[in-house]
């Protein structure tokens, strides 16, 4: 599990919620606490990399489906089902640009 | 305050980072990719009946078959996949506006490209490629790019929609 940290966002489509160059902090997030849709995410994607993204839900099978802000993002089914693994935590606080 | 203090240490130290990109944003569109490939599928209908015209073919001549027959089907789904990207992705509402008969035309191209898929025929080929070369010339006509026609300076030495770019 990483640890607590810093990132800065690239691209747009969690704008306006999370604009380009914000910074969010990633705290990491255990099993055994709940993730609840709508939580801001930071996973590892293994197509796209290290994403920001919004929770949708969790399927059955325990596999998270994110989501952007907007409809520049990818969508829902274009990203897919991301391994709980591949969570690097939650933002807990995000830092825009002024 | 704070923003800039983060703003700062991220060009000391780099931050790592995340995205939240959008659906790939480079905006790298060109209809010559289906151009391309549907030049292909003419040149490959043109080696088949090269080689249909044999009658008894050798057992390297039917494998020379096979594998033109592939490219063919090969381009032909790849015609479909860059119409459908530029047409998907590219194409907005004012684009739409301003040329209404795209959606018919994406239409009218998976199907001609299915049609050229299906069988080895040079006209089928060539319908496809009058409508590919449409969706090329209204393509560059939403960028405010003029296009000429002009003869492919290879096989199968069809008429192509270039981009007047200079």
């Amino acid at each position: 599990m990483s640890s607590l940290h810093l990132s800065r966002v690239e691209g747009q489509s969690m704008a306006p919620r999370l604009p380009a160059d914000s910074f969010v902090l990633v705290m990491p997030w255990p099993r055994w606490l709940n993730l609840r849709p709508g939580m801001l995410v930071k996973v590892y994607h293994l197509r796209f990399g290290y994403l920001v993204k919004r929770l949708d839900h969790i399927d059955s099978l325990g596999y998270l489906w994110l989501r952007g802000e907007n409809d520049q993002s990818l969508t829902m089914e274009q990203m897919g089902p991301v391994e709980r693994d591949h969570l690097c935590g939650v933002v807990c606080w995000t830092i825009k640009p002024d | 305050m704070l923003y800039q203090a983060l703003s700062a240490l991220d060009k000391r130290i780099k931050l790592p980072r995340v995205k939240a990109h959008c659906d790939i944003p480079c905006k790298i569109y060109d209809p010559i990719s289906a151009q391309l490939a549907v030049l292909t599928m003419i040149r490959m209908v043109d080696l088949l009946e090269e080689l249909s015209a044999k009658g008894t073919l050798t057992a390297n001549e039917q494998a020379q078959f096979s594998r033109l027959v592939a490219q063919k089907e090969e381009h032909g789904l790849k015609v479909k996949e860059e119409v459908r990207v530029i047409w998907g992705d590219y194409f907005k509402q004012p684009q739409f506006e301003q040329f209404p008969e795209i959606h018919d035309l994406a239409h009218g191209i998976m199907l001609a490209a299915s049609a050229a898929k299906q069988h080895i025929n040079r006209d089928r080929a060539l319908e496809l490629l009058n409508q590919v070369n449409r969706f090329a010339e209204i393509f560059w006509a939403t960028k405010g790019v003029a296009t000429y026609t002009a003869t492919c300076p290879y096989p199968p030495a069809e008429q192509l929609v270039y981009p007047k770019l200079a």
